[in-house]
C-alpha cells in the first residue's frame, strides 16, 4: 500500500456524511469509491469497512436507505443524508475544523510568534 | 436521546436476524457487481476484475461478521443462543428436569410462602398516610429486657414535654371484651379503648356520622361510642339509621355516632367490634401507674427516629425524677409503628424463614450434584467447545445461564404452588395470627422469588459449571479416555451430600423438639378430665347485677346479690337438666382464652412473711361453685373441698392447689394457714386454707402450672376494683353429662339463656376442644417445621442415593476387577455402605455442630423440652442415619450384580 494512510477511526462517517452531502443519494460501493477519490488516492479503504460505518449512522437517524436502481440498471441500496444529518455534518465539520486548527498551532508554533 | 435509539434498534437488531442477513448479502452482493461493473470497464478480465473487487472489499464474510456485530448486541445475542441451547438441553433429559423443578419448586415454594407471611407483617406499609412517620412508644424497664404498656398519666406527660412529635394517642393492645345490650338482643363485643385522636392520627374516615370528638373523652352520662364496618355490617345488617341509637355496656348507656371505614384494623386482630373513647386528663398517681396501653404518635415532619428516641430519652429522665414513685427506672423507647404492632412476630416467622432456607439449600445441593454427575457425560461437548476457542469465561457463562434458566423455571412453578402454600399458611395459623388475610403476593414477594431462582441457579449452578471449564479438551477428546478429573468431581460431590445430611439433620432436629413438645402437651394432663365436659360462658349485664354509682367516690363498683342468685338458679337448671351428671361455675374455664383480668391476686399470709422470692405473695385467684372440683375432677389431695356449707356468712375459706401449696408452705402443712386477699381491704375476711387440690394448667395447656386458689362464689366482697368487674360477671359454666357432651348443646343453652334475654351466653363447646384449641400456636409451628423436614429428608435421602449410583457407575470397572479375583458380592456391598457411611457420619457432626447453633432460636416454643434434648437429637440422627444408609444400599446392591466380564470389557 505504500505510503497511502489508512482510515481513522472517527472520521471515517464525517466523510460518509460529506460525501452524501455533495453527491446527494448513492450506494455503499459508490461512497467508497468516492472517499478514495476525494482523498486523490492519498487514503486506502477497505470498501467492506463502509458497511458497518452506514449502519451506525442509521441507527443514530443521519442518513436513510432504501433499494433503488443504479446508472447501469443493477439492483442497490442507496443512502441519503436525513435532516439531522445535514445538522450533523455542519457540526462535525466546524468541530474538525476547529480541532485542525487547534493542532496546526501547535505544530508550527513559530510562525504565530513571529 | 438518540444513543437511547441507537440501543433499542440494537436490540430489535438481535431479532429477525435472517431477513437481515440475507438484505446485507444482497447488499454487498449488488455493490461487488458495480465494481466489477467499473472493473470491466477499466479493461480487466471477467476473472480479475472478480479478484480486485474482492481484495478490496476486504473479505465478505469478515465484512458480514463487522457489520452484524454493529447491528445487534453481542452479549444478548449469544444470550438468546445459550438459552436457545439451554432449553434444548432441558428438553433432551426430561428426567433430570423434572426431579430438578420440582424440587427447586418446593424449596422455592416454602421460601416465598414464608416470605409472604414476613413481608405482610414486617416489611409492607401500614395502610395510613404518612406512615413512615408512624411510630410506637413504650416504657422501657432499664433493668429488664423486654417494653412495658403506657398510661394515661405517660400520655399526659409526654404530649407537655415532647418536641419531637405532631401528636401522641393511646390504645389498647387486645380488645377488651364486653356486652352490648338493647335494640332486642345483647351481643358478646371486643372493644378497642382509643383517645378520640387516634382516628385523626391514622387518617380513617366514618362511612357513617362522625369520628370521636375529643370532649367525649370525658366521662358522661351517655358514652359516644364507633362500630366497626365488619360489625356494623354483622349484628345490623349494615343498617343506615344507626347513627344516635343508644346501648348499654354493662350499666352506662352509649350511643353510636359513626360507622368506621371497612378495612380499618390497627391491632390486626379483625375483632373490634366498638371503639370506645378514652380520656387522657390528669397524671394523678393512679393514672401513672395503671399501664394497659400502646402509645401511637406521628413524628414532625423531618424527625428520624433516633432524634426522637434521643428526645424522648431526656424526657424520660426528667420524669423518673419527677416521679420517683411510678417512674423509677422506666426509659421510653420510641419504635416505627409496624414494629410496635407485629415486631414480636419475627420470633415466630424467622426461624421459620431460616428453615425453609435450608430447604432450598438442600435442594441447591441437590441439584449442583445431579448437574456434575451429568457434567461428565458432557465432557466431550465442552472439550469441542474449548478446542474451537471458547474461553473458559464463555464456557462458564453457558454453563450458568443454563442452571439459571432451570431454576427460573423451578421459580415459576414454585411460584404457582406458593398459591396454595400461602393458603395452607393462612388455614394452619392460628386465630389470633395478625392479619393473616393480608398475606397476599404483592411486587416484593414476585421481586423476591425471582432473586431468590436466580440466586439459586447461580449457587447450584457454578461449582459444575467451573468444574466442567477445566477439563482440558485434549483430555477429554480421547477416545474412551478416562476422566483424570473425575476423583475432584466426586469429592465436590461428596461434600454436597455431607452439606445435605448436616442441613437435613438440623432441619430434622427441630422439627423433632417442635414434635416432642407437641406431644407432651398433647398427652400431658391438664390437671382435670376433659371429656365428657360441655362448657358454656355467660356474662352478666345491666343494672341488676352491678351498680357503678360508688365507683367515682370510692374507686369500687358493687356486685349485686343477682348475681350470686342467678348463679344458683343456673346451677339449679342446668343438673335438673336430664343426661347432666353435675355442673358448676368458675370465672374462667382454664386454657380458655379471654381471660382479661391480671394473672394474679396479692394476698397477705398470716403470721408468714411480707415477700416471697423478692414480690408480695400473689397467685391465680378464682371465685368457684363448690362442686368445681368433682365436675372437673381435680384431684383433693388433703383436707376437703369447698362446700354448700361455705356461705357468705359463715367463715370463709379457699382451697389451694400443689403448686401454691409448695411455694409458700415448703416444709409445713398448709391446712389451717390464713390468708387475707388485698383487692378489698375493708371487705375481705381472712381465709383459712382447708384443702389441697391437685395443680391444673391455667393457661396455654404447654406452660406448667402455677399456684392457684379458689374460693366459693358466695364467699366474695361486695365491692370490686373496676378492674375485675368482668370478673365478677363473667362465669364460665362447665357441665358433665352422661353421654356425648354435644347432644346436651342446645338444651343447656336454652336452660341458661331463658333465665335473662339480656346478658349473652356464648362459647358453648366441649371442654376437651377448648384444651385441643389452646395447643394451636404448637401445631401450627410443628405442622410446618414437620413438613420442611420431610421434604429435606427426601432430598438428602435421594443426594445420596445419586451420589452412591454414580460411584458405582464409576467404579464398575474397579468393581468388576475385584470381582474377577475372587472378591465377595458382600465385600463389594461394604465397600459401598462404607462410602455411604462415611459420607452420613460426617455430615451427622456437621449437622449436630448446626443443630448446637439452631435450636436455641427455636427455644421459645418449646415446653417441657430442652434444646439439647439427647432423646431427641439421638432419635433423629439415628432415623436420618438409616435413611442415609438405605439410600446408600439400593444401589450399592446393584454394584453385587455388576458381571466381571462386561465391566473388564467396556475398556
Amino acid at each position: 500500500m505504500g505510503n497511502k494512510t489508512d482510515v481513522w477511526q472517527g472520521t471515517l462517517a464525517l466523510m460518509v456524511l460529506k460525501t452524501l452531502e455533495t453527491m446527494g443519494a448513492l450506494h455503499g460501493y459508490g461512497i467508497a469509491r468516492r472517499i478514495e477519490q476525494t482523498s486523490g488516492g492519498q487514503l486506502s479503504l477497505n470498501y467492506g469497512t463502509v458497511y458497518p460505518a452506514l449502519l451506525k449512522l442509521e441507527q443514530e437517524g443521519y442518513i436513510a436507505s432504501e433499494w433503488g436502481l443504479s446508472e447501469n440498471n443493477r439492483k442497490a441500496k442507496y443512502y441519503r443524508l436525513t435532516p439531522a444529518g445535514r445538522k450533523q455534518v455542519e457540526r462535525e465539520a466546524q468541530d474538525w475544523e476547529q480541532t485542525t486548527a487547534i493542532m496546526a498551532r501547535f505544530l508550527s508554533p513559530a510562525k504565530e510568534l513571529l | 436521546m438518540r444513543q437511547l435509539r441507537v440501543w433499542f434498534l440494537r436490540m430489535a437488531g438481535s431479532f429477525h436476524k435472517e431477513s437481515r442477513d440475507r438484505e446485507l448479502g444482497q447488499e454487498i452482493e449488488s455493490n461487488l457487481q458495480l465494481h466489477i461493473d467499473d472493473n470491466l470497464r477499466a479493461g480487466m478480465g471477467r476473472e480479475e476484475a472478480r479478484r480486485q473487487a474482492l481484495i478490496k472489499l476486504g473479505g465478505i464474510e469478515a465484512t458480514k461478521e463487522a457489520y452484524r456485530e454493529r447491528r445487534g448486541i453481542p452479549l444478548l445475542e449469544t444470550l438468546g443462543q445459550d438459552l436457545r441451547y439451554a432449553l434444548r438441553m432441558m428438553v433432551k433429559s426430561p428426567g433430570f428436569t423434572v426431579v430438578a423443578v420440582l424440587s427447586l419448586a418446593l424449596g422455592i415454594c416454602a421460601n416465598t410462602t414464608i416470605f409472604s407471611a414476613i413481608n405482610a407483617l414486617l416489611f409492607r406499609r401500614l395502610p395510613y398516610p404518612d406512615s413512615d412517620r408512624l411510630v410506637g412508644i413504650w416504657n422501657q424497664s432499664r433493668k429488664e429486657r423486654g417494653t412495658q404498656l403506657v398510661s394515661t398519666g405517660d400520655l399526659v406527660n409526654w404530649r407537655k414535654q415532647n418536641t419531637v412529635f405532631d401528636q401522641i394517642e393511646l390504645s389498647n393492645t387486645f380488645e377488651a371484651k364486653n356486652v352490648l345490650a338493647g335494640g332486642g338482643g345483647s351481643d358478646r363485643v371486643g372493644i378497642q379503648y382509643v383517645t378520640p385522636g387516634l382516628f385523626r392520627l391514622l387518617g380513617v374516615q366514618p362511612i357513617l356520622g362522625r369520628l370521636l370528638l375529643d370532649e367525649e373523652a370525658r366521662p358522661a352520662t351517655v358514652s359516644s361510642v364507633l362500630l366497626s364496618y365488619g360489625y356494623w355490617r354483622r349484628r345490623f345488617g349494615g343498617d343506615p339509621h344507626i347513627l344516635g341509637k343508644t346501648f348499654f355496656m354493662d350499666v352506662s348507656t352509649v350511643t353510636v355516632v359513626g360507622v368506621l371505614s371497612p378495612g380499618f384494623d390497627l391491632l390486626g386482630t379483625g375483632d373490634t367490634d366498638i371503639y370506645q373513647p378514652i380520656s387522657a386528663e390528669g397524671a394523678a398517681a393512679y393514672q401513672l401507674s395503671d399501664r394497659w396501653l400502646l402509645a401511637v404518635a406521628k413524628l414532625k415532619p423531618g424527625i428520624k427516629l433516633e432524634q426522637a428516641q434521643s428526645s424522648m430519652d431526656v424526657v424520660a429522665r426528667r420524669l423518673e425524677q419527677a416521679y420517683p414513685d411510678s417512674n423509677k427506672d422506666l426509659g421510653i423507647r420510641v419504635m416505627p409503628l409496624r414494629d410496635a404492632l407485629f415486631g414480636w412476630t419475627r420470633q415466630v416467622l424467622y426461624p421459620l424463614f431460616a428453615a425453609v432456607a435450608f430447604v432450598l439449600l438442600i435442594a441447591c445441593a441437590n441439584i449442583a450434584n445431579l448437574m456434575l454427575s451429568r457434567a461428565s457425560s458432557r465432557g466431550k461437548e465442552v472439550g469441542i467447545r474449548s478446542a474451537l476457542g471458547a474461553s473458559r469465561f464463555r464456557l462458564v457463562r453457558q454453563m450458568l445461564t443454563e442452571s439459571v434458566l432451570l431454576a427460573l423455571v423451578g421459580g415459576i412453578v414454585g411460584l404457582a404452588l406458593s398459591f396454595w402454600g400461602i393458603q395452607a399458611f393462612v388455614t394452619l395459623a392460628p386465630q389470633w395470627y395478625p392479619q393473616a388475610r393480608e398475606i397476599t403476593m404483592d411486587s416484593r414477594v414476585l421481586g423476591f422469588t425471582l432473586a431468590i431462582s436466580i440466586l439459586t441457579g447461580i449457587i447450584f449452578g457454578l461449582a459444575p459449571a467451573l468444574r466442567a471449564s477445566q477439563i482440558k479438551p485434549t483430555e477429554s477428546l480421547k477416545e474412551g479416555g478416562r476422566n483424570s478429573s473425575a476423583g475432584g468431581r466426586h469429592r465436590a460431590r461428596s461434600i454436597f451430600v455431607v452439606a445435605e445430611v448436616a442441613l437435613a439433620l438440623v432441619l430434622l432436629v427441630s422439627a423433632g423438639l417442635m414434635m416432642n413438645t407437641f406431644l407432651r402437651v398433647l398427652h400431658s394432663s391438664p390437671g382435670f378430665r376433659s371429656n365428657g365436659v360441655l362448657t358454656l360462658e355467660f356474662r352478666l349485664t345491666g343494672t341488676k347485677y352491678l351498680d357503678v354509682s360508688p365507683m367515682e367516690k370510692t374507686g369500687f363498683d358493687i356486685v349485686m346479690p343477682q348475681v350470686d342468685i342467678f348463679c344458683r338458679q343456673v346451677l339449679e337448671r342446668v343438673k335438673a337438666l336430664p343426661g347432666v351428671e353435675s355442673a358448676a361455675l368458675i370465672d374462667w374455664l382454664p386454657m380458655s382464652e379471654d381471660r382479661t383480668d391480671g394473672p394474679s391476686r396479692e394476698f397477705a399470709i398470716a403470721g408468714g412473711p411480707a415477700a416471697v422470692g423478692g414480690e408480695k405473695p400473689n397467685a391465680f385467684y378464682s371465685a368457684i361453685s363448690p362442686d368445681y372440683f368433682r365436675v372437673m375432677q381435680i384431684p383433693l389431695m388433703k383436707g376437703r373441698y369447698p362446700n354448700d356449707q361455705d356461705t357468705y356468712s359463715t367463715p370463709w375459706v379457699v382451697v389451694v392447689n400443689e403448686a401454691m401449696a409448695h411455694k409458700f408452705w415448703p416444709n409445713q402443712d398448709p391446712i389451717g394457714q390464713v390468708i387475707t386477699l388485698d383487692t378489698v381491704p375493708d371487705e375481705e375476711r381472712p381465709r383459712e386454707i382447708v384443702g389441697v387440690v391437685g395443680n391444673v394448667k391455667q393457661f396455654v395447656s404447654a406452660m406448667d402450672p402455677r399456684p392457684e386458689f379458689y374460693a366459693s362464689y358466695l364467699q366474695q366482697p361486695k365491692k370490686t376494683p373496676s378492674s375485675f368487674t368482668e370478673t365478677r360477671l363473667h362465669k364460665s359454666l362447665v357441665v358433665r353429662t352422661r353421654f356425648e357432651p354435644k347432644s346436651l348443646i342446645d338444651g343447656v343453652r336454652n336452660a341458661v339463656a331463658e333465665l335473662d334475654k339480656d346478658s349473652p351466653v356464648f362459647g358453648i363447646t366441649t371442654v376437651r376442644d377448648v384444651v385441643l384449641h389452646s395447643t394451636t400456636f404448637e401445631r401450627f409451628i410443628m405442622q410446618l417445621l414437620g413438613s420442611f423436614a420431610v421434604v429435606a429428608l427426601l432430598l438428602a435421602a435421594i443426594g445420596i442415593y445419586g451420589v452412591i449410583s454414580y460411584s458405582v457407575l464409576e467404579r464398575s470397572h474397579e468393581i468388576g476387577v475385584r470381582m474377577a479375583l475372587g472378591g465377595q458380592s458382600r465385600q463389594v456391598l461394604q465397600l459401598m455402605l462404607k462410602e455411604g457411611l462415611i459420607l452420613s457420619s460426617l455430615g451427622l457432626a456437621i449437622g449436630v455442630a448446626g443443630s448446637f447453633a439452631a435450636t436455641p432460636l427455636i427455644a421459645t416454643f418449646l415446653y417441657g423440652v430442652k434444646p439439647y434434648d439427647l432423646v431427641t437429637w439421638s432419635l433423629v440422627s439415628v432415623f436420618l442415619m438409616g435413611v442415609t444408609l438405605l439410600a446408600t444400599y439400593i444401589p450399592g446392591r446393584r454394584a453385587t450384580r455388576v458381571d466381571p466380564m462386561v465391566a473388564l470389557r467396556c475398556e
